[in-house]
């Protein structure tokens, strides 16, 4: 086992039990990007997508972030869905930086075509970050994914993951978690709900690959998401970030819940936060409150029968994924 | 219309309801942008006392919830100095390019009145308004809002309240427009069916057993219908990890022996196309509905074009003959998709069923469209007598196919080329008995009349495919009024070619239009290529995502020039 550190330097911000940034109170070096009149916005305001949306949080966060390590000279692949949709209605567009739509599943070729030809040109200057939701990185892109990796091509993928195929009209993928139910899940008994025992955790999958730098971030904890896309763009070659984001829309959530299902989906153990380097898990972030899994189901209803009397096995099961990411990744 | 959310669809879908109940016959299209959520929506409503199957060239109301955005989908809604249009006091002001048609213009405190109301939002009362205007009864149009809005927080009590107090509101101007009467009709035996539904119904119909799908606007409410129900029916829905998974899980299936499909969107197809040539090659069934949207690439996911036709005809590599279906109305997607089922099991080839958004997501009263005739299923080797020559040439070109597991027929299904024992063979004798068996099952099999709709007779005539005939039967049926006898061709199968059929159903034409909805004229240079038309062709192509509409196709037709 490498030894594993604690990755980061906590700051107690001043709203009591979070991590919420864009504190002024702060000293200008724990300051984060929302709150410097340096930042990028790269994604800016306006953009269509729902109340509550916690990829386009997680993806105004990352993007800033590696705008801000990348001196400003980034290129951007999106892949199809919810984010590219969202940020680009006719006539309008959000993005502030040259950003490529490629098709659904091959956003990794087409940034490592861009990153293949800034190598060509001698543009060390320039990097480049690819982005996806889950669906199109996890299923239809994962094959291209998977390709880039093992090149080592020198992109950042970051995968908002918010467990279905939402701009469709919420059709389970890979990502979602056993009992949730969406449009085409199949019944659990007499409740549909997807079926245990599937899924792919792909920041597992990308740390196989070796590639120099593989994290996990959520965004109810933003310096952390910044930090590792700033760690992140120190390395060069492929480096895989994964962001669980809420949705309101596809999970049946109160918009206002967003941020507090995303802290409960880590602090139940649900979602482990840690970030490796060639393969080796180098840091974790350590659960600080220790939650049953109840208290992230309660608030969506995607997992509403699974509270329901009778459906107690399904409650156990999630339960025991969660001890099994604790014990997995030392989480306490 | 209005900004999504605001109910603008479900009004429409509720008036569909309430007039079918009382005995009309409807058409709802939709439009929204590609936004998840929010942004603009619009329901075009066609209602009549007899089948409706397009829509007319103007709207003769329009309802506006309110005006945000109106401006990006003004141009499908046409209007005439004899329309009305209802808007909400609060709504904000109308786009100019909507007044300038004339419509009259009427305001009403929707969103006022329905604060005062207890679980009423304003579209209720919007329904009420139109109920009255049209002559819908109250009594309908409030039992299709507490069928569908009863276990949102509205009682019947005060669902009944809105929907007299909009029926009062409209008695506050005056009226035009109220639907010419349904005849005593009663709307028991309509159907009130979406174009995928019907599709996906047509599939069961056929015998289909198992779908392999991705998530694709405009398909992915095909196979979201059809998973429970193929349940019950004992078969199996999967939702793969990509098309290319999809269609190769269903070619899987297909081997197996039973008979399977996939829906996809143009995109999709094109990701589906290698497989496609394995399944022409190794004589596998398989039914891929494309449901059509604006191309190419990521296009206009949410509204319809015919720009497919070229690659569910041409884009498969190889020689690779294989059937190509296309629907012509909601009701027709069943019968067609059932059909595509039949050809495929019984010529042992990929069949591609083309809908388009039009009709896969218009929603229409109908009535029942007659089942299809049982043909003969996939024919099955039964026993083996020693060899078995699963590609031998027989007189129809259909040979006999085994399920896996049979004993003494074990075979080896191949992309790669082979001899009828399906040994792999780079031979020339055998690519061109395997090639002439191919073709020849296809061209020698009896289609009957499902090939194409034919209406009417006359020297000229209209040659068109897909959710545009509609348009065109009903152009040329006011032709006729008009004094001028047309007759409309619209080919259901559109690959194989039907020569002969053609000929005969052209026979005495000495002038022919051709419309459809692609850029490029891709019907009319697939018509060039296998046809002898007349020798005056005229053309009405235009991209989607505007309908075209009966209207400008009768202009063509009377304005000769």
């Amino acid at each position: 086992m490498p030894e594993i550190r604690e990755s980061l330097q906590r700051v107690k911000f001043y709203q009591t039990g979070t991590f919420t940034v864009g504190n002024r109170l702060l000293d200008q070096s724990l300051r984060t990007v929302q709150a410097t009149g340096e930042r990028a916005n790269a994604i800016t305001s306006g953009h269509r997508a729902c109340q509550g949306c916690g990829e386009a949080l997680g993806a105004r966060y990352a993007v800033d972030a590696a705008m801000r390590a990348a001196n400003n000279k980034l290129i951007a692949a999106n892949a199809t869905g919810c984010l590219e949709v969202f940020t680009t209605p006719y006539p309008e567009t959000a993005w502030q930086l040259p950003w490529v739509h490629s098709l659904f599943g091959n956003a990794p070729a087409v940034a490592s075509g861009v990153a293949a030809a800034l190598r060509a040109k001698g543009r060390t200057d320039v990097r480049v970050l690819a982005q996806g939701g889950d669906g199109g990185t996890t299923d239809i892109g994962f094959g291209c994914l998977s390709g880039m990796f093992e090149r080592n091509d020198d992109v950042l993928y970051v995968c908002y993951n918010n467990q279905a195929y939402m701009n469709t009209g919420v059709q389970r993928s890979s990502q979602t978690p056993g009992a949730a139910r969406t449009a085409t899940t199949m019944p659990v008994g007499k409740e549909p709900g997807n079926p245990f025992g599937t899924g792919k955790f792909v920041p597992a999958i990308a740390m196989a690959h070796n590639i120099p730098y593989v994290a996990t971030a959520s965004i109810h904890d933003l310096h952390d998401l910044e930090y590792k896309v700033t760690r992140a763009m120190e390395f060069h070659g492929a480096r895989y970030i994964e962001v669980f984001v809420t949705c309101p829309l596809g999970w049946g959530s109160r918009p206002g819940d967003t941020l507090k299902i995303a802290r409960m989906a880590v602090e139940t153990g649900i979602y482990p936060l840690f970030e490796a380097e060639y393969g080796e898990v180098t840091g974790v972030t350590k659960i600080r409150n220790r939650r049953p899994v109840e208290d992230y189901l309660k608030l969506q209803r995607r997992f509403a029968h699974v509270l329901k009397p009778g459906n107690e096995w399904q409650l156990e099961q999630i339960q025991a994924a969660a001890e099994k990411n604790i014990r997995k990744y030392g989480l306490i | 219309m209005g900004s999504g959310g605001a109910g603008a669809i479900t009004t429409g879908s509720l008036l569909l309801e309430a007039a079918g109940r009382a005995g009309w016959y409807g058409l709802l299209t939709r439009s929204v942008g590609p936004q998840i959520r929010g942004g603009e929506a619009l329901a075009m409503v066609r209602l009549a006392p007899t089948p409706v199957t397009s829509h007319g060239d103007h709207f003769h109301v329009l309802l506006a919830l309110d005006w945000n955005n109106a401006n990006r989908f003004i141009d499908e809604v046409p209007l005439t100095a004899d329309s009305l249009i209802i808007a909400d006091s609060e709504g904000g002001d109308p786009p100019p390019a909507l007044l300038a048609s004339g419509a009259r213009l009427v305001t009403l405190p929707l969103t006022d009145m329905a604060e005062d109301m207890e679980g009423v939002r304003p579209n209720v009362l919007a329904l009420g308004v139109l109920a009255e205007l049209l002559g819908v009864p109250a009594e309908e149009a409030t039992q299709a809002v507490i069928r569908t809005l009863g276990g949102k927080g509205l009682s019947a009590a005060h669902a009944a309240d809105a929907i007299a107090s909009g029926g009062q509101l409209s008695t506050t101007f005056p009226h035009s427009h109220p639907l010419a009467p349904t005849e005593g009709r009663n709307g028991d035996t309509h159907w009130l069916i979406t174009g995928n539904e019907a599709a996906a119904l047509g599939a069961l119909r056929g015998g289909v057993r198992f779908a392999a799908v991705y998530p694709i606007t405009p398909a992915t409410d095909l196979p979201e219908w059809m998973a429970p129900r193929l349940k019950k029916l004992g078969g199996h829905l999967i939702q793969a990890e990509d098309e290319i998974a999809s269609i190769n899980m269903v070619l899987g299936a297909s081997f197996g022996g039973a008979p399977s499909m996939t829906t996809t969107s143009g995109p999709g197809l094109a990701l589906m196309a290698e497989t496609l040539g394995l399944a022409v090659a190794a004589e596998v069934p398989a039914v891929i509905i494309n449901v059509m949207r604006g191309g190419p690439s990521t296009g206009i996911p949410t509204k319809s074009e015919q720009s497919d036709l070229n690659i569910a005809l041409y884009g498969l590599h190889g020689d690779a003959p294989h059937i190509v279906l296309g629907a012509q109305s909601v009701a027709d997607c069943l019968t067609t998709t059932h059909w595509a089922v039949q050809l495929s099991e019984a010529l042992q080839c990929p069949a591609i069923m083309l809908s388009d958004q039009f009709l896969g997501q218009a929603k229409t009263l109908c009535e029942r469209p007659e089942p299809l005739v049982d043909a003969p299923p996939r024919r099955v080797a039964e026993a083996g007598n020693g060899r078995y020559d699963r590609y031998a040439v027989t007189p129809d070109g259909i040979s006999p196919m085994s399920i896996p597991g049979t004993p003494d027929l074990q075979y080896t299904a191949d992309g790669l080329e082979h001899n009828a024992h399906g040994t792999p063979s780079s031979g020339a004798a055998d690519h061109s008995a395997q090639l002439d068996k191919r073709r020849a099952k296809l061209e020698l099999f009896d289609y009957g009349d499902l090939w194409a709709e034919i209406d009417g007779e006359g020297e000229t005539v209209i040659i068109t495919w897909g959710s545009t005939s509609a348009a065109a039967f009903e152009a040329a049926a006011q032709a006729r009024l008009a004094g001028l006898a047309v007759k409309v061709i619209a080919p259901r199968l559109l690959s194989p070619v039907q020569p002969a059929k053609m000929a005969q159903a052209l026979n005495g034409a000495e002038r022919a239009l051709i419309v459809e909805q692609s850029h490029s004229a891709q019907f009319y240079h697939y018509l060039r290529a296998h046809y002898a038309l007349p020798d005056a062709v005229e053309v009405i192509s235009k991209p989607g995502p505007l309908p075209i509409r009966p209207g400008a196709i009768l202009h063509h037709l009377l304005n000769r020039n």
